[in-house]
C-alpha cells in the first residue's frame, strides 16, 4: 500500500472510488482532480470541438478541462469541476465528450476536419445541401456532458439574513478586513469559496505578526469567532445588485445539498483574490500543462506533485520562489523560463534563482515555450529565445507549469454598477469606483503582494464597519513578510505562424484558439462582445476566468492595440455555474406556486372532483362519477342543474367590503351605474371601466347598510380590483370617510342553483329563513345567522335557473355544503358553470377581455345612465363607435350539430382571407341540444346572417348563424320565478 | 435542512380588522405605533398591521367593545375565517421564517409585520419563544406544507 499523503487537507482515512469504470483509492478530503493526479491519471477529458485529449490545468472553479459525471443517468450530475468535486466513498465518475472511451475515441476522428470547425463554423461550413441534413449529428455530438432525466438532489435551502458587513474572501485581505470589522462591533459575515480559508497563505512562505501563514490564520479564525464573525466556507458570492448580495453553498464541490443565502450587508469587502493567467502557446492544452499556482496547491494541500520533472514558464519573480518551493517538494525543475530578458529582478527571486541554479536548473532569461510536446501527455517542452525563436531546444519535462500573471477577480464589483481600469503593473483589470458601500481589497484589488494585501484589507474592513456606524480606533496593519512583488512583464502569447496558432488554445472549454481570434478580426467582428460570441470565448463552465482576459490581450496585440482599447466582455452572474435546482430552491413541484384552496376543498378532493387551476385557485372542473372527461361529465351536470338543481363552490368570488360614510359615493365613481340607489338588503349588477373606457370588470354589489356595502369581482381579478380601488382610494378620494377589506378568504360562498333549490334551502335553514326566502326577489339578500354563524343569501343567477348564493362563515361551509347534497343537490364543477353561463350569455374573461367597450359588450343602457365614474370621459371617443368595432352576438350551428371552438375566426365567405370577427367561447348545450357559442363579430353583420367558421388549426370548420347571446330562456322567466 | 421548530396549527376564530379613515389619538386605546402590538398575558389582542388597520385576533367582547367607539372614526370589520393561525415555537422558528424572509430585520424594530411568507400573504407578530402566522386561509396549505418541509413533518 503507498504511503499515505500529507496536506492541509488531507486526513489519513481512505476511501475508493471508480472513474470510467476503473477503481482507485484516494484520501478523505481528496478531490477528483488530487486522487487522479497523486494516481498518475493526467487524461480526465476531451475537449468540446476537436475531442483533444485533457487534463486538469487548475486547481480551482476556473478549470476548464476536467469536468466529470457524477452518478449515473437518468441521475447523473454532469460537467463537475473534477478540482472541486470533494470524493465520497464509493463515488462513480466518468469522463465526458468521448465514445466509446476516453482512450480510444472515435469522435476524436473530429480532429481530422477541424478545418471545418473554426470559429462561425455553422455560417459557413455545412450548408450543403442545408444546414438541417447536418443539424442533427451535430447537436448529438456537441455540448458538455449529458443532462440527467431526472434530480436525486436534496432540495436547497435558502437563507434570508443580514449584517453590517459581508467580505467575500478569506485569503489574507479577507481576513485582516473581517478582523478590523469585527473588532470595531460590527456583525460580519465572511464569506470563502474554498473548504478552509487562508487563500494563497496555505502554501506561500510568510510570516504575519512573526508567526507562520498557518498560525497566523488560526489565531484570526479564532479571534473571528469569537468577536461573533459568521465565517461560511465552501460558500461563494455568485451575484447580487446594491442592497442584497446572494451566496451559494455547495457541500464537497458539486451541486447539493446546496444552500442559497440571500443576505443583505450594510457595506461589503470583495477580497476574491485573482486568478491566475495561461501563457499561449503551441499546444498549451496537453495534459500535463497547468498553472503554476495550480501545482503549488496541490502539492501543499493533498501532497501532490503533478510531475517529476518540470518546466515552469512565466514573466515574473515569483516563479522563482513557487520553483524552490516545488523542489523542496520533491520535484525536479528542469528549467524556469522567464520571457523578461533581465530574469529575477528583487532579491529573493535571485537568491531563489541561484539556489536553483546550483542544484541544476536552467534558469534562462528571455525565453519562452514554444510549444509542448508529447501525444497523450507532456513528454517535453520546446523552448528558444524570445528574441530568436527559431534558436529551439527540446527539453525533456512531464509537466509545464505556466503563470502569465494574474487577472483580479472583479467580478462583484462589475455586476454591482462598477467600471474598471487596466492597471499597466499587473497588466490587468481591476475594479474602479469604490461606492460608498462597497469597497475591493487585497488582490482582487491589483495588491498582489502580501503587505500590501494585508493593509487594504484592515482600511476596508474599518471603512465598511465605519458604513455601518460602527467605529472603533484604527486598527494596526500586521507586520508581513510573503512572496516578492512579481515585477511583472506583460506577455500574453508565444508567436508563431498561422499554421501553429490553431493550436494555441486560448479558451480550451470552448477550444478557441488564436488562429480562431484572428478569423474572427479578419471577418470584421472586432469588438470584444462579438469577439466573444463568435468564438464562444468565455462561454464554458469557467465564465471567462481561465480565458478572458487572456483572449482580450490577444485580440488586442492582433488589433495592434492597447489591452485597455478592447477591455473585456461584460462579466454576469453567476459567478460559478449553480444548478437550477440550486435556483428554484423549494419551489417545485407542488411547491411551485402557492395554490389557493376555498373551504371545500378537501371534500371535492374525497369525492372525485378533477381539479384545476384557475389562476392560483384550485376549483373542480367536474366530478369523475360524472363522465369521465370534461365535457361529457360538465353535460351531465349542467342537465342536472336545469332539471333538478345543483350546488357549485363559488368561494373563490373576490369579496370587498367597502364601508364608511362616503362609501357609496366611492362605489359610483368606481362604477358604471351607481351603487348609491342600491337600497339596503338589495344588490345590483355593475361593470367598472378602466380609465381609457375598457371594460375591465364586473359584479354584483350588495348593500349591507346604509354605510356598508359587499363588492363581488370575478375570480381571477380580485387582486387587480383591490388595487385598483386602493389606487384611488389613496389618491383621488385620500381624504375619504371609507375603507376597503379584501374579505375573500372571509366568506365561503355555495351557489344554489336549479328549479328545487328555493325548496331545499327552505328545508335546511330552518324557520327562521322561511319569511326571508319566501319574500326574497330577484336580486334581495337576507342576512341572519346558521349554525351560530353570519350567512347571507343572495337571490341571484349566473345559470339562468332560480339561484341563491349562500355566503357563509368558512367553519360551517362544509356542514351547509354536505347538507345541500344530502338532500338531493348534486355538485357542479367549472364545466358545468360554463355550459350554463354561455346559455345565458353571461360574461366571463373570454369576453372581459380588456379589448372591448360596454358598446361592444351591450351594455349601452348602463352608459346611457349617465354616470360620471372612472373611464366614462374616454367612451365619448369616436373610434368606440365605428361601424367595424365588435359586439357581441351568440352563435349557432347551421345544421345543428356540428361542433365549433373558441378562438376560431370568422368570415363571411369560405375563402376570405379578411376575418369579421372570432369566437370567444362555446360549449355543448343539454338544454338545446346542439353546439353554442359567444363571439365578437363586427357590428355591420346583422342578427341573422350566416358567417364561416375557420379553424385550420383544429379542423373545425362549419357555418354558423348570427342569434341572441342569449340562448336560453331570454326573458329570464325561470331565473326570476 | 430541518430545523427544530413545533408548528401548531390554530382553530376558527371570531377575528377583526379595524380600519382607520379618521385620526386616532392615543386615547383610542389602540397601538399606535407602527408594528406595535396590545397584550393581555402573553396573548397578542391588537396588532397594528398596516397603516390604519388594526387587526384583533379572536377578539374579545372587551374588545369589541372598545373598537365599537370608534366606529365614527372608523370600520370594525368581521373577518371570522380570513386568517389562518399558525404557531411557530421553538429554537428553528426563525430559520424556518428566514427561509423566506429576513424575518430578524423586519421586526428588528416592530412587534408585528404584515408580509409575505413563502407567496402567502401573512401577518406575523414575534411573541415568547417563537412567532405567531396569520395567513390568508386559502393559502393554509401551501404554507402548512412548507412548515411541514422545514420542520421534517
Amino acid at each position: 500500500m503507498s504511503a499515505r499523503r500529507k496536506g492541509t487537507r488531507l486526513s489519513a482515512d481512505t476511501l475508493r472510488f471508480s472513474f470510467d469504470g476503473r477503481t482507485f483509492t484516494a484520501q478523505v478530503g481528496d478531490t477528483a482532480a488530487s486522487a487522479l493526479l497523486a494516481a498518475g491519471v493526467k487524461a480526465m477529458g476531451r475537449s468540446v470541438k476537436y475531442r483533444r485529449l485533457r487534463g486538469v490545468m487548475t486547481a480551482g472553479p476556473e478549470e476548464p478541462n476536467a469536468l466529470l459525471t457524477v452518478g449515473a443517468a437518468p441521475a447523473n450530475i454532469p460537467n463537475v469541476p473534477a478540482t472541486q468535486l470533494k470524493l465520497s466513498d464509493g463515488m462513480v465518475l466518468q469522463t465526458q465528450n468521448r465514445w466509446p472511451s476516453l482512450r480510444f475515441d472515435l469522435t476524436a476522428l473530429l480532429q481530422l476536419g477541424s478545418a471545418y470547425f473554426g470559429a462561425g463554423f455553422y455560417y459557413k461550413t455545412f450548408i450543403l445541401p442545408k444546414w438541417r441534413f447536418w443539424e442533427g449529428m451535430i447537436r448529438r455530438l456537441a455540448g458538455l456532458g449529458n443532462a440527467p432525466g431526472r434530480s436525486d438532489l436534496p432540495a436547497p435551502s435558502l437563507e434570508h439574513t443580514h449584517c453590517d458587513v459581508l467580505v467575500a474572501g478569506a485569503g489574507p485581505a479577507g481576513l485582516a478586513a473581517a478582523l478590523a470589522a469585527a473588532r470595531n462591533g460590527a456583525r460580519v459575515v465572511l464569506a470563502e469559496r474554498e473548504p478552509a480559508v487562508g487563500g494563497e497563505l496555505e502554501f506561500e512562505t510568510a510570516k504575519i505578526e512573526g508567526r507562520s501563514a498557518g498560525e497566523w490564520t488560526c489565531a484570526a479564525l479564532g479571534e473571528l469567532t469569537r468577536l461573533g464573525a459568521r465565517v461560511l466556507t465552501d460558500t461563494t458570492l455568485v451575484g447580487g445588485s446594491t442592497g442584497e448580495m446572494v451566496l451559494h453553498t455547495e457541500t464537497a464541490g458539486m451541486p447539493g445539498p446546496a444552500r442559497l443565502i440571500k443576505i443583505r450587508p450594510t457595506a461589503l469587502v470583495i477580497a476574491t483574490g485573482a486568478v491566475e493567467r495561461m501563457i499561449a502557446f503551441t499546444d498549451n492544452d496537453r495534459p500535463g500543462v497547468y498553472l503554476l499556482g495550480a501545482a503549488e496547491r496541490y502539492l501543499a494541500r493533498y501532497g501532490v506533485a503533478v510531475g517529476q520533472r518540470l518546466v515552469l514558464f512565466a514573466n515574473h519573480d515569483r516563479v522563482y520562489l513557487a520553483a524552490a518551493r516545488l523542489a523542496a517538494g520533491g520535484m525536479t525543475i528542469a528549467a524556469i523560463l522567464d520571457t523578461r530578458v533581465s530574469g529575477a529582478q528583487s532579491d529573493a527571486a535571485r537568491s531563489a534563482a541561484a539556489e536553483l541554479t546550483a542544484r541544476g536548473t536552467a534558469c534562462l532569461a528571455g525565453h519562452a515555450v514554444i510549444a509542448a510536446r508529447g501525444r497523450r501527455a507532456v513528454s517535453a517542452a520546446v523552448v528558444a529565445p524570445v528574441a530568436d525563436p527559431a534558436r529551439m531546444q527540446s527539453l525533456a519535462c512531464d509537466a509545464i507549469l505556466v503563470s502569465g500573471g494574474w487577472g483580479p477577480v472583479i467580478h462583484a464589483a462589475l455586476q454591482e454598477g462598477g467600471t474598471k481600469r487596466f492597471d499597466e503593473t499587473l497588466s490587468a483589470f481591476v475594479a474602479t469606483d469604490a461606492s460608498d458601500w462597497r469597497v475591493t481589497a487585497g488582490s482582487a484589488n491589483g495588491a498582489i503582494s502580501l503587505a500590501a494585501a494585508l493593509k487594504e484589507g484592515v482600511n476596508a474592513g474599518v471603512a465598511a464597519a465605519a458604513r455601518a456606524q460602527r467605529r472603533g480606533p484604527m486598527a494596526a496593519v500586521p507586520a508581513a513578510s510573503g512572496d516578492p512583488e512579481p515585477h511583472l512583464q506583460a506577455y500574453w502569447r508565444t508567436p508563431s505562424d498561422e499554421r501553429a496558432e490553431k493550436t494555441q488554445f486560448v479558451d480550451p472549454q470552448n477550444d478557441v484558439t488564436v488562429a480562431d481570434l484572428r478569423s474572427t478580426l479578419a471577418e470584421g467582428f472586432i469588438d470584444i462582445e462579438h469577439v466573444k460570441r463568435y468564438t464562444a470565448l468565455g462561454f464554458g463552465t469557467d465564465q471567462a476566468k481561465f480565458g478572458g482576459q487572456l483572449g482580450a490581450a490577444i485580440v488586442a496585440q492582433l488589433r495592434g492595440e492597447p489591452v485597455p482599447a478592447v477591455g473585456t466582455s461584460r462579466l454576469r452572474p453567476p459567478y460559478h455555474p449553480v444548478t437550477l435546482r440550486s435556483l428554484a430552491g423549494h419551489r417545485v413541484g407542488a411547491h411551485l406556486r402557492p395554490a389557493r384552496v376555498t373551504p371545500l376543498h378537501d371534500w371535492h378532493l374525497a369525492q372525485g372532483a378533477e381539479m384545476e387551476a384557475m389562476g392560483l385557485w384550485m376549483r373542480p372542473r367536474y366530478y369523475r362519477a360524472n363522465g369521465s372527461n370534461a365535457t361529457d361529465a360538465g353535460i351531465i351536470e349542467a342537465g342536472r342543474v336545469r332539471t333538478k338543481g345543483g350546488i357549485v363552490d363559488g368561494s373563490t368570488l373576490g369579496k370587498i367590503e367597502v364601508a364608511g360614510p362616503d362609501a357609496a359615493a366611492f362605489l359610483d365613481a368606481m362604477y358604471l351605474s351607481k351603487a348609491s340607489t342600491i337600497k339596503v338588503g338589495r344588490s345590483k349588477y355593475m361593470v367598472n371601466l378602466r380609465e381609457d373606457g375598457m371594460v375591465l370588470d364586473d359584479g354584483i354589489v350588495l348593500r349591507l347598510s346604509e354605510e356598508r356595502f359587499l363588492a363581488t369581482v370575478s375570480t381571477g381579478h380580485t387582486d387587480h380590483m383591490v388595487s385598483h380601488f386602493e389606487h384611488y382610494r389613496e389618491t383621488e378620494w385620500a381624504s375619504a370617510r371609507l375603507t376597503l377589506t379584501d374579505v375573500t378568504d372571509a366568506w365561503a360562498v355555495i351557489v344554489v342553483a336549479g328549479p328545487e333549490s328555493r325548496a331545499v334551502l327552505a328545508s335546511l335553514l330552518g324557520a327562521q329563513w322561511q319569511e326571508s326566502l319566501a319574500r326574497l326577489r330577484h336580486m334581495d339578500f337576507a342576512t341572519g345567522l346558521h349554525d351560530g354563524h353570519d350567512l347571507t343569501v343572495l337571490r341571484a343567477s349566473f345559470s339562468g335557473e332560480l339561484a341563491f348564493e349562500l355566503h357563509c362563515r368558512p367553519l360551517i361551509a362544509k356542514g351547509l355544503w354536505e347538507a345541500l347534497v344530502g338532500a338531493g343537490l348534486a355538485p357542479y364543477g367549472l364545466e358545468a358553470l360554463d355550459i350554463l353561463r354561455l346559455e345565458k350569455g353571461y360574461l366571463v374573461s373570454s369576453e372581459l377581455n380588456g379589448q372591448t367597450t360596454p358598446f361592444d359588450l351591450g351594455l349601452d343602457g348602463l352608459v346611457a345612465l349617465g354616470n360620471p365614474c372612472v373611464g366614462r370621459d374616454l367612451l365619448d371617443r369616436p373610434a368606440f363607435r365605428e361601424p367595424h368595432r365588435p359586439r357581441l352576438v351568440g352563435l349557432r350551428a347551421s345544421d345543428g350539430k356540428s361542433r365549433f371552438l373558441g378562438g376560431a375566426q370568422l368570415t363571411e365567405d369560405a375563402v376570405s382571407a379578411v376575418p369579421v370577427g372570432y369566437v370567444t367561447s362555446t360549449a355543448y348545450s343539454p338544454a338545446l341540444g346542439e353546439w353554442i357559442g359567444l363571439a365578437f363579430v363586427s357590428r355591420a353583420v346583422p342578427e341573422g346572417a350566416t358567417l364561416h367558421v375557420r379553424d385550420p388549426l383544429r379542423g373545425d370548420n362549419t357555418t354558423v348563424k348570427v342569434v341572441s347571446p342569449v340562448h336560453y330562456d331570454p326573458k329570464s322567466d325561470r331565473m326570476k320565478s | 435542512m430541518t430545523y427544530e421548530c413545533q408548528i401548531t396549527i390554530q382553530g376558527n376564530a371570531r377575528d377583526i380588522e379595524f380600519v382607520a379613515y379618521a385620526e386616532l389619538s392615543a386615547a383610542a386605546g389602540l397601538p399606535m405605533a407602527p408594528g406595535a402590538v396590545s397584550v393581555v398575558g402573553a396573548t397578542p389582542t391588537l396588532l397594528h398591521v398596516a397603516p390604519d388597520r388594526w387587526f384583533a385576533p379572536a377578539a374579545s367582547a372587551q374588545t369589541r367593545a372598545d373598537l365599537a367607539l370608534l366606529t365614527d372614526r372608523g370600520s370594525v370589520i368581521e373577518v371570522e375565517g380570513k386568517w389562518q393561525r399558525v404557531d411557530l415555537q421553538g429554537p428553528g422558528a426563525t430559520g424556518v421564517l428566514s427561509e423566506t424572509i429576513d424575518i430578524v430585520a423586519v421586526l428588528s424594530e416592530r412587534d408585528c409585520a404584515a408580509v409575505t411568507l413563502f407567496d402567502c400573504p401573512s401577518w406575523v407578530a414575534r411573541v415568547a419563544g417563537g412567532y405567531i402566522v396569520w395567513t390568508r386561509a386559502s393559502h393554509r396549505l401551501h404554507l402548512q406544507a412548507e412548515f411541514a418541509r422545514l420542520t421534517g413533518r
